[in-house]
């Protein structure tokens, strides 16, 4: 398992995904490491929709504890948080 | 970052209560409104949560105000979230989902039948969602024009507007005074506390399939006469001197709002009830006469006939019942929620 790859591909389709979901963060061309929460281009119902693609991109389970602006509030802590989330799921050290 | 929710003590968390409160909900004097809202409700004092930051630091709050309630034609307490706020730097909604999740413990634990939220908007929604539920019912404002001076002026101008104005008013009160009340009914102002005939009233009219706040003569006493935040006035319909039936209303600038309007007989009596209403206004130069209600409120044909049109949905309510409790049985049957402002208010 290569990390640092793993957290490449993560990080570009986070990234692809926000672009492409939310309209504001292609109006302002966001970095990676641009406050979406702060600035607006994702609200709460945004984040519903991060959290759906997670889940479902990554498999990856998203507890109410884990939905911080720490893990969320822009696109590397995102990337990030999945990383962290797959090395601690069970059978992916094999 | 580890957050973790706290129970507050509401006397000896207080100053750090008022600052939470004071960084997000910036509109409301918390010191002013806090002993009655918070202490004296009759139906029991309300239940309030911090979520806590690392550091120990409240970063939000959320409270549950106790409501008695009829509940399918049975008395019931059920609490409604107010109060709720979360520091802009937490708004990642996990913690408004923590805390939305700590108002279910009095309900899970059967201290409460239900608890209910009023999101106001559509985001608003996103930890319901999370939580797994959607809206029971949704809001709507209603409002009847009560003179149309101002709107005309700022449409024609001063010269054109005014005779426009003049004679829309004179039509506005022509048609009000075709709405003729039952014989034997009279109406007026009620001041002073409300009586022992106001919990008659409440026990008298029906809620048998229906949720409704209670209306005893405590829980109005409390909401509207001991209330240090708003004041309110209130319209009686008496046949023979019983009290049959009332609206209560409180005013802003050019605008009054229906809070309540209860009774018996209310499809014959309410029509009246509100036409002595919308004259006892129109003196007082107000513009529009407005009312909240749920979609399916039975006093929406009463508004129609009235001359009070649909303007706009409003907030959405989503309540939480114990799974398999008998709140939740009722709650999940196709119970009609009859909430007025005043189930929606403090």
């Amino acid at each position: 398992m290569n990390g640092v790859a793993d957290n490449k591909n993560a990080t570009s389709q986070i990234r692809e995904f926000v672009l492409q979901k939310f309209p504001l963060a292609r109006k302002r061309k966001v970095a990676n490491d641009d406050n979406l929460l702060e600035s607006g281009i994702i609200d709460s119902l945004g984040v519903l929709d991060l959290v759906a693609f997670l889940q479902q991109e990554f498999a990856v389970a998203v507890a109410d504890e884990d939905l911080t602006p720490e893990n969320f509030q822009n696109i590397e802590c995102m990337a990030r948080f999945v990383e962290r989330s797959v090395e601690l799921q069970p059978g992916s050290a094999e | 970052m580890t957050l973790a929710i706290t129970a507050v003590d509401l006397v000896a968390d207080r100053e750090e209560l008022f600052r939470v409160l004071k960084r997000n909900l910036q509109d409301v004097s918390h010191e002013v409104r806090f002993s009655w809202l918070y202490l004296e409700n009759p139906a029991g004092r309300a239940r309030t949560w911090f979520i806590r930051d690392s550091t120990g630091d409240a970063v939000g709050v959320t409270s549950l105000f106790p409501r008695a309630v009829w509940l399918a034609g049975t008395p019931a307490v059920c609490g409604q979230v107010g109060d709720f706020g979360v520091d802009i730097g937490f708004r990642s909604l996990g913690p408004a989902t923590m805390l939305q999740r700590a108002t279910f413990e009095p309900v899970l634990r059967g201290e409460l039948a239900f608890c209910y939220d009023c999101p106001p908007h559509e985001k608003g929604m996103a930890m319901f969602y999370r939580l797994g539920l959607k809206e029971d019912c949704r809001m709507h404002w209603y409002a009847k024009l009560l003179r149309t001076d101002r709107q005309l002026k700022r449409i024609l101008g001063d010269g054109v507007g005014g005779a426009s104005a003049r004679a829309a008013n004179l039509v506005l009160r022509i048609i009000s005074r075709g709405i003729k009340g039952p014989s034997g009914v009279e109406f007026g102002l009620h001041t002073g506390d409300f009586g022992p005939e106001f919990s008659t009233l409440d026990e008298a009219v029906s809620s048998s399939g229906a949720v409704r706040i209670r209306r005893r003569a405590e829980d109005l006493n409390w909401r509207y006469r001991v209330n240090p935040y708003q004041q309110f006035e209130t319209l009686t319909a008496r046949r023979n001197g019983e009290l049959i039936a009332y609206v209560i209303i409180s005013m802003t600038d050019n605008d009054a709002s229906v809070i309540d309007l209860f009774g018996r007989e209310l499809e014959t009596v309410g029509p009246a009830l509100l036409q002595n209403l919308a004259e006892l206004l129109r003196p007082r130069g107000l513009d529009t006469l407005r009312a909240l209600v749920t979609g399916d409120a039975r006093s929406i044909p009463l508004l129609r006939q009235n001359g009070f049109s649909h303007r706009a949905p409003a907030a959405r309510v989503v309540a939480f019942s114990a799974p398999g409790s008998a709140a939740d049985r009722v709650l999940k049957n196709g119970l009609r929620w009859d909430f007025q402002h005043c189930d929606v208010i403090a």
